[in-house]
């Protein structure tokens, strides 16, 4: 039996910046789902069973920070990692960040290998996680 | 001569000084208050003259006898007149007076006339008491106890609606005349019922001389008190004024200062009715009333003036117009400081808008860039990791390499600008720590090495052991800007030396020296500021210019109280040299060091330590206690336990400047109140005053000119302090007054003469400050007097000023060849300009002058 690959939900309104996601990760082995407002990343949580989040910060319906609840408040979702890939890089952004629950952070612009090595990394603690089940 | 006499002779030449003083100040300014006041001492001292006249005239005895009687009765009426100038006194009493003065007069006439006394007037009295008699020296009695009683009741009343020396003065006359009519009492009383010639009538005799004699003293200090004395009590006065406002809450509105002022005037001169009118109509003036108006000495309030009514007739005015006079100034400088500080408080409020507006709009900007640049560098990081196998990928491989180098690079720009617009905001936290800054410039250096080797650059390092306590990061941030810069500029086969020296003052110098191209000298002065590239001709290095890099060093290095320099030689090469302090804070002491009780204490705040010196042994040998810091920071640690009697500062200071001192000392309640002296070589007087300096004196500074002013500060010390004098050489009298009216009230000492000769000879003799002199006297001109003035080596060295009714004609001019200090046109601004030039320092130089003078003749 196959282990499909890790699904990872992209939440991202830029399309460019999202086909450099889609680049990079499906290059480096994942499946990608991108949803393009807070709105349809809501809709698509309803049902899907994302392994990681990329969060955007600055959405056309709202800041990315507040999907984190939803995602933290459901059972089935709560040990999914969080990874706020923001052009938001001030100290006190990346502070409230981390406050809101993000399991991690990278400034935009991205860089390759650190956006492949934090997603692996996300994805081996979250792992843990669900051994934990 | 017996006791007795001596007594009488004082008690003579007192009422016969006060007379004439009353007798002279009537005869200047012939109102009817000044009659009044000739008129009470002129019918007492006729009293007292009338023995020593009819002693050396025995002629005019009769005429004499025949005046006395109603001189003397008629005193306490007049005293009652006088003192209805101070306080209403109802009509039907000043009739009744008058009346009972008449009937009395009538009486005791009609008595003597008839016999009535029997052989002669007072002197028998004990001999034959006549139930008239009793009756009339009971009714005398009765008369001048009423009316001494009532008129030392209206001047005490009076006086406690006032203030200053008018109110000292108006105390003192009711004493006075208290004592005057106790005296009077005495003399009566004994009349009846002691026998004339007995042993107690001789010691009665004593008492009452010595009542009459106190009395006249009284009056004396009262009518015609010396200067000093006038002085001192409204030196109080003002002193609490100033007081009161400093103690007001800083930016406090203006509207405050003239509230307060306003309340000091009325109270100094209980006049109904005070505004301060700061432009447009004068208020109305209430019935009966005098006006005087004190307009403002300021340029932001031309207009602005103090209006008050005062009774028509009133004691003791000048005296009140001269202390309301000083209020005004006070109040005034203190306006316009308040003015100054609250539109400051408003720039400064606009500025930090603005600011915070620009990091808002620089935090937008590099979230804005970021976005594409995140596509730009990612996918042309992609394309570099494609593996080409063909000419044509490797191609699209180069040049997507290109695609990244200049999209990190753009990324560094933005950076750069996030950096400097948060130094610039003052939001940079440094964290310091104490760390060795060898290891890390080597390690810095270290991950430059790569870059060093591909362009076969050699790194010369020389780094001694060196300690430092700074922001970690941030140094390193500068290390690693001025190498790459070095590295970016530096042809290939350079050199680059990087070095640390441990400077002069507990600081570290690191040099940062490549053989690049050099920056050429028009650019040598901008390379530290924002988005400027050094012009070297080259497109290449043109396009890799050093944009923000060097911009946000500086601005580490000064966020580190450090500095940052360069030099440079076009095709030999540049070094960068920055320099940080080893400790950063000075280290302070808790508490300020003990002084000797008894003495007033001066907190002194200067770095330099010869000055510091020089200040610690002026001020100790004049008495004073002296406490000495050099550090801006160490002073405020030390007044929070500690409360100096005055403040000498110092403007430029290693850590805090002189202004943001006092402006901390204005803003806490607890050292508000703290006179503070500036003493700089900064000459900003206008900025010293506005926030907050009681005074500002430009260095170098004379022992004479530090102890006066600190003097006037705390004048009730025992301080010895000095007057100016300043010499008016004039034959118009008018003019006389108005510069005395001018320059007395600021504590300058007038001194006149009305001719050239007599001009002279005072200012050989009384060596005076400043000469004010008339370019048009009688005798000879003022031309000619002031090259003798120039040529006496006594009179030499003191300034002139010239006055003259219209400016001078060039011819005129020349003839005072260069000879005086200035020529004062008559008219309305003639003295403010003299007060300007006395203000501006002029003062220092009139006193180091006379000082001069004065250590030459000494030795």
């Amino acid at each position: 039996m196959t282990v499909p690959e890790p699904l990872i939900l992209a939440v991202e309104d830029e399309p460019r910046n999202a086909a450099l996601l889609e680049a990079i990760l499906t290059r480096a082995g994942y499946r990608l789902h991108v949803a393009e407002q807070l709105g349809a990343a809501r809709a698509w949580l309803a049902d899907g069973a994302p392994d990681l989040v990329l969060l955007d910060r600055h959405l056309p319906d709202g800041d990315g920070l507040d999907l984190i609840p939803v995602i933290k408040s459901s059972p089935r979702l709560s040990g999914v990692p969080i990874l706020l890939v923001s052009a938001s890089v001030l100290p006190q952004d990346v502070e409230a960040a981390m406050a809101a629950g993000c399991d991690g952070f990278l400034p935009k612009p991205v860089r390759v290998k650190p956006l492949v090595d934090e997603v692996q990394r996300l994805l081996l603690d979250g792992d843990d996680g669900k051994l934990a089940d | 001569m017996t006791f007795d006499a001596i007594l009488t002779i004082a008690l003579d030449i007192a009422f016969f000084a006060i007379f004439a003083f009353t007798l002279a100040d009537y005869v200047r300014h012939r109102d009817r208050v000044r009659l009044v006041i000739l008129l009470v001492f002129g019918s007492l001292t006729m009293v007292l003259a009338a023995a020593p006249i009819r002693a050396i005239a025995p002629a005019l005895g009769p005429v004499l006898a025949f005046l006395t009687l109603p001189a003397l009765l008629a005193q306490p009426v007049l005293v009652l007149w006088l003192a209805s100038y101070v306080r209403h006194i109802p009509r039907a009493a000043l009739i009744g007076s008058a009346v009972a003065f008449i009937a009395l007069t009538g009486g005791v006439v009609a008595l003597t006339a008839t016999g009535g006394f029997g052989s002669g007037s007072g002197s028998s009295a004990g001999a034959s008491r006549s139930p008239v008699l009793v009756a009339i020296v009971l009714a005398l009695l009765g008369y001048f106890l009423i009316l001494e009683v009532g008129g030392a009741i209206s001047f005490a009343l009076a006086a406690r609606a006032r203030a200053g020396a008018s109110r000292t003065r108006l105390v003192t006359a009711a004493l006075a005349t208290a004592l005057f009519g106790a005296a009077l009492v005495i003399v009566l009383g004994a009349g009846v019922a002691l026998p004339a010639g007995s042993e107690q009538m001789a010691a009665v005799n004593v008492v009452i001389r010595i009542v009459a004699l106190l009395s006249a003293l009284g009056y004396l200090a009262a009518f015609a008190p010396p200067r000093a004395l006038r002085k001192l009590s409204q030196q109080g006065i003002v002193y609490d004024f100033v007081r009161d406002l400093n103690a007001l809450p800083t930016q406090a509105e203006v509207a405050r200062v003239w509230e307060l002022l306003v309340k000091a005037a009325r109270h100094a001169s209980g006049a109904a009715r005070v505004e301060v009118v700061l432009d447009g109509e004068t208020p109305a003036l209430g019935p009966g009333a005098r006006r005087v108006s004190f307009p403002f000495n300021s340029a932001r309030w031309p207009e602005g003036r103090l209006e008050m009514d005062l009774p028509a007739n009133v004691l003791f005015l000048d005296d009140d117009v001269e202390l309301i006079g000083l209020l005004v100034d006070r109040a005034v400088q203190s306006a316009e400081r308040e003015a100054f500080l609250s539109e400051r408080e408003g720039m400064i409020n606009e500025l930090q808008a603005a600011s915070a507006a620009k990091s808002d709009f620089l935090a937008a900007m590099s979230h804005e860039l970021r976005t594409p640049l995140n596509a730009i560098i990612g996918f042309s990081e992609l394309l570099t990791e494609e593996d080409g196998v063909d000419e044509a990928s490797s191609t699209v491989k180069s040049y997507a390499e290109h695609i990244h180098g200049s999209g990190l690079h753009l990324l560094e720009l933005v950076n750069d600008v996030l950096d400097l617009a948060r130094v610039e905001a003052g939001r940079l936290d440094l964290k310091p720590i104490q760390f060795p800054l060898n290891d890390l410039v080597r390690q810095t250096v270290a991950t430059m090495q790569p870059l060093a080797d591909q362009k076969q650059l050699r790194l010369v390092l020389d780094l001694p052991d060196v300690s430092i306590d700074a922001d970690a990061s941030r140094i390193r941030q500068v290390v690693l800007n001025l190498l790459s810069n070095a590295v970016k500029f530096t042809g290939a086969g350079g050199e680059i030396r990087v070095a640390l020296e441990l400077g002069p003052r507990d600081d570290v110098l690191l040099t940062v020296a490549d053989t690049g191209h050099g920056i050429p000298p028009a650019d040598i002065d901008r390379i530290f500021e924002a988005f400027h590239q050094a012009d070297a001709g080259d497109m290449k290095i043109r396009h890799e210019g050093t944009g923000l890099g060097l911009a946000l060093t500086r601005q580490l290095v000064e966020a580190h109280d450090g500095s940052i320099g360069v030099t440079s030689e076009l095709g030999v090469g540049s070094t960068f040299t920055v320099r940080l302090p080893r400790r950063r804070p000075i280290e302070l002491t808790e508490a300020p060091p003990a002084l000797p009780a008894g003495k007033p204490s001066v907190l002194v705040i200067e770095d330099d330590p010869a000055a510091q010196e020089l200040l610690r042994v002026h001020l100790e040998g004049a008495g004073y206690a002296v406490a000495a810091t050099a550090s801006g920071r160490q002073a405020l640690a030390w007044l929070t336990k500690m409360r100096p009697d005055a403040m000498i500062l110092d403007i430029m200071l290693p850590d805090l400047d002189g202004w943001e001192i006092l402006q901390r000392l204005k803003a806490d309640p607890a050292t508000r109140s703290v006179p503070v002296m500036v003493v700089s070589i900064v000459d900003d007087r206008q900025l010293g005053l506005a926030l907050g300096a009681v005074d500002y004196l430009v260095k170098p500074v004379s022992r004479e000119l530090l102890l006066e002013a600190l003097g006037r500060l705390t004048f009730t010390t025992k301080v010895l302090t000095r007057t100016i004098t300043v010499l008016v050489i004039d034959a118009d009298r008018d003019a006389l007054g108005r510069y005395r009216r001018a320059l007395e009230p600021e504590g300058f000492r007038v001194i006149a003469a009305h001719d050239a000769e007599s001009g002279r000879q005072r200012a050989i003799d009384d060596a005076p400050d400043l000469i004010l002199l008339d370019a048009m006297l009688p005798d000879v001109d003022g031309f000619e007097l002031t090259s003798e003035l120039r040529n006496d080596p006594a009179t030499a060295t003191i300034p002139i000023w010239v006055t003259a009714p219209g400016s001078l004609a060039p011819d005129l001019k020349a003839r005072l060849n260069g000879n005086v200090q200035g020529v004062l046109v008559q008219g309305d601004d003639a003295l403010d300009s003299l007060r300007g030039w006395l203000d501006t320092g002029h003062r220092s130089a009139a006193i180091s002058r006379r000082a001069a003078r004065l250590s030459q003749s000494g030795a």
